[in-house]
C-alpha cells in the first residue's frame, strides 16, 4: 500500500482560519500561564480566554464550585482583571501560545459590550472576540441578554458596529427556543455561534440547609449536559447557514465527533481539561485516528454528516472497518 | 509525563501516574495510600497537595485534592492519608497494589520552612493532621516540636499519625471533643494552655504556627496565636476544579486589608497562607 496523506484538520470558522477544529473554551485555561504546557495548548486549533468585563470583578463569595453527577456546577461570577488587566497581562501572554486567540466579552449593559469591542479591536495578537451573553442584563430585570431576540440581536449589532475583527457569539442553552436567538444572532452579524453555555442549575447542602453555591444558582457542565448542547447544535445547524463550534461536556474524541456530525465546524474543550490536562489533545489526535481509520480525506467532510441527506457523507462500502479509537503511538494533529 | 508551570515563580508540577504499594486502613474511616512515585517524592513539599483522578469514568467527575502525608524521596515514594467521605474516596479506598492512580502535583504553596531555632507549635484538627506530619519531619530536628492533635473522638485519633509525630521528635497532646482521649475540648484549648504556660515561663516569642483542620478552628488558632504574637500558617482547604489556578472555582476571601483583590485561589495563592493574608467566610 502507498503512503496515504494525512487528513486535512484546518478549518475555517467564522472568518479565522484554524489548523484544525479543537478549541480550548473560555473560563477553562487561565489566561494560559497554568496550564499552557500539559494542555498542549500550542497544537491547537485557537483558544479563547476567559470572559473579561469593562473593569475588573473579584468573582462571587465561596463556594464556587460544587460536583453534580457526570459534571459540576460553578458560580465563579466572572473574576477577571477588567480590559485594561487583560490587555496588559494576559492577552500578551496568551498570544505567544501559538493558536489563534479570541477574547470573551461580557458585560451587563449594550455600553458595556461597546466599550470591550471597541477597546479590543486593534489588540495586538487578537485574533476575534467571543461574546458571551450568558450574563444579567442590567436594563431589563437582570435577565440575561442571550434569553431573548432582540437583546440579542441590540448586543451583537453594536459589537460587530465597534469591531472588523470576527465576532463569534456563545448562546445559552437556558431558552425556550433556541433557534431564534440564533438567527437573531445571525442577522445582527455574527461570523459565527459557539454552542452552548453552561445550563442554569441549583444544588442545595442537606447538612447545612442552604445552597452548595454561595451565589446560589450557578452553571452546569460537565458530561451531564452533552445531551443538550448536541441536541442544540443539530438544531441550529438545520435552521440556518452559520459556522458553528460546538461544545458541550466533550471528553474525548468521540464526543467532539459528535458534535461535527451534527454540525459544527469546529469543537471546544472546557470542563475536561481541569478532569485531564491533555483533554484537548487527546481529541485531536482521536479525531485524526478516526479519519485515518475511515479513509477520510479531512474533518470537513464530517460537519452535519448525521443529518438526514447527508448520505453522500455515509461510509463507503468496502471501507476498512475501523477497530476503533484506540491510543495512537503518536499524534500528528498539526 | 507532562508538566506545566504554576503561576510564575511557582516550582513545576507534572501529571503523573503513581503506583500504589500499599493500601492499609489506620482508623476506623481513615486510609493510608502508599504510592510509588519518584518524581512527587523527589518535588513534594510539606503543605502541598496532590489533585487525584479517582475513577477512570466520568463520575464521579472531579479530582480530589489531598495533602501530600508521607514524602520519602530516598524510597520514591508518597503516601496519602484519607477518609471515605464520598464517592470519590471511596473508589481510592478500592485501589490495591500494583494498580495506578492518576495524580497532578505537587501543588500549591506549602509551608515555610521555620527559622533556626524558632519551636515549631502544631495544631490539627481532624484529618488536618495530614499536611503537618511531613512539615515535622522535615523541620522537626534542631528544634522543639509541640504537636497539638485533636479530634472529635479517641477513634479518629490515628496511632500511625502519633507514632509519625513522635519519631519526628515532637511532643504530642492530645484533645477530643467528647473527651474519650486527652483533654476534653476543642484542640485550640491545648493552644491556650501552650500560650498561657509559655508567657508564665517569661517567654513571649520563639514558636511559629502551623495549623489545619475546619474552619472555625483555624479561625480561632489564628486569634490565639496572633495574640500571643507568634507568626501562624494556616492551611486551607476548599472544593476545587482545575486544582492549578486557571478557573478561580476554590476561591477564598482575602483579608480586608490585604492589597491584590478580594478573593486569593486556595490551589494556587495557598493552600498555606499566613493568617492575616485571609479573611473568613463559614
Amino acid at each position: 500500500m502507498g503512503v496515504t496523506p494525512s487528513p486535512r484538520l484546518d478549518v475555517e470558522v467564522g472568518g479565522i482560519r484554524l489548523k484544525n477544529p479543537v478549541i480550548l473554551a473560555a473560563g477553562t485555561f487561565g489566561y494560559g500561564a497554568e496550564y499552557a504546557a500539559p494542555a498542549g495548548a500550542a497544537r491547537l486549533g485557537a483558544v479563547v480566554a476567559k470572559s473579561i468585563t469593562p473593569f475588573p470583578r473579584p468573582g462571587n463569595p465561596p463556594p464556587r464550585v460544587a460536583e453534580m453527577p457526570a459534571g459540576m456546577l460553578n458560580s465563579v461570577g466572572l473574576e477577571n482583571p477588567g480590559l485594561e488587566g487583560f490587555l496588559r497581562d494576559e492577552l500578551p501572554r496568551l498570544a505567544r501560545l501559538g493558536p489563534p486567540v479570541l477574547a470573551s466579552i461580557a458585560g451587563e449593559t449594550v455600553r458595556d459590550y461597546l466599550y470591550l469591542a471597541r477597546g479590543l479591536d486593534a489588540a495586538p495578537g487578537l485574533a476575534g472576540m467571543e461574546v458571551n451573553v450568558s450574563c444579567p442584563n442590567l436594563a431589563r430585570g437582570r435577565i440575561p441578554f442571550g434569553s431573548q431576540p432582540r437583546p440579542l440581536f441590540r448586543v451583537v449589532e453594536a459589537v460587530r458596529s465597534a469591531t472588523r475583527l470576527p465576532v463569534w457569539v456563545k448562546l445559552s442553552p437556558n431558552v425556550t427556543s433556541i433557534v431564534p436567538l440564533a438567527r437573531a444572532a445571525k442577522e445582527a452579524g455574527a461570523d459565527a455561534l459557539c454552542l452552548i453555555n453552561t445550563l442554569t442549575g441549583l444544588a442545595i447542602d442537606i447538612e447545612r440547609r442552604r445552597p452548595a453555591l454561595g451565589a446560589v444558582f450557578g452553571g452546569l457542565s460537565g458530561p451531564a449536559i452533552k445531551p443538550v448542547a448536541l441536541r442544540m447544535v443539530w438544531e441550529v445547524a438545520e435552521a440556518l447557514d452559520l459556522p458553528l463550534v460546538g461544545m458541550g461536556g466533550i471528553m474525548d474524541a468521540r464526543d467532539a465527533l459528535e458534535f461535527v456530525m451534527a454540525g459544527a465546524t469546529a469543537v471546544a474543550v472546557g470542563t475536561a481539561t481541569f478532569v485531564n490536562p491533555r483533554a484537548a489533545v487527546e481529541v485531536l489526535d482521536g479525531i485524526v485516528r478516526y479519519l485515518k481509520a475511515w479513509g477520510l480525506e479531512s474533518v470537513s467532510e464530517l460537519v452535519g454528516a448525521a443529518h438526514p441527506g447527508a448520505a453522500d457523507r455515509r461510509p463507503r462500502r468496502g471501507a476498512r472497518e475501523p477497530r476503533g479509537l484506540e491510543p495512537a503511538e503518536e499524534g500528528d494533529g498539526g | 509525563m507532562q508538566w506545566g508551570e504554576q503561576a510564575p515563580g511557582r516550582p513545576l508540577w507534572r501529571q503523573v501516574l503513581g503506583r500504589v504499594l500499599e493500601q492499609r486502613q489506620v482508623g476506623p474511616n481513615s486510609y493510608l495510600l502508599g504510592l510509588q512515585q519518584p518524581w512527587l517524592a523527589e518535588a513534594g513539599r510539606p503543605g502541598q497537595f496532590v489533585h487525584v483522578r479517582c475513577g477512570q469514568g466520568r463520575d464521579p467527575l472531579l479530582r480530589r485534592p489531598l495533602s501530600l502525608f508521607g514524602v520519602d524521596p530516598g524510597e520514591g515514594r508518597v503516601e496519602l492519608l484519607y477518609q471515605v467521605v464520598g464517592r470519590g474516596t471511596a473508589l481510592l479506598s478500592g485501589l490495591r497494589p500494583g494498580m495506578d492512580v492518576d495524580l497532578m502535583g505537587p501543588l500549591g504553596r506549602g509551608f515555610p520552612r521555620p527559622p533556626d531555632g524558632e519551636g515549631l507549635c502544631l495544631v490539627a484538627g481532624g484529618l488536618g493532621v495530614a499536611p503537618l506530619v511531613p512539615a515535622a519531619q522535615a523541620w522537626g530536628a534542631g528544634r522543639r516540636v509541640l504537636a497539638l492533635v485533636g479530634a472529635d473522638t479517641a477513634a479518629e485519633l490515628l496511632p500511625e499519625v502519633q507514632r509519625r509525630l513522635v519519631e519526628a521528635g515532637a511532643e504530642v497532646q492530645l484533645a477530643t471533643m467528647d473527651g474519650s482521649r486527652g483533654t476534653p475540648g476543642p484542640v485550640t484549648d491545648l493552644l491556650e494552655g501552650a500560650i498561657a504556660r509559655e508567657a508564665d515561663a517569661g517567654r513571649t516569642g520563639g514558636w511559629v504556627v502551623f495549623a489545619c483542620g475546619p474552619s472555625a478552628m483555624l479561625r480561632r488558632t489564628a486569634a490565639l496565636a496572633q495574640s500571643a504574637g507568634w507568626p501562624c500558617y494556616l492551611c486551607l482547604e476548599a472544593r476545587m476544579g482545575c486544582g492549578v489556578g486557571a478557573c478561580a472555582g476554590c476561591a477564598w476571601p482575602a483579608a480586608p486589608d490585604r492589597p491584590g483583590g478580594r478573593f486569593v485561589r486556595v490551589c494556587r495563592d495557598g493552600p498555606v497562607f499566613l493568617a492575616q493574608e485571609v479573611g473568613w467566610w463559614e
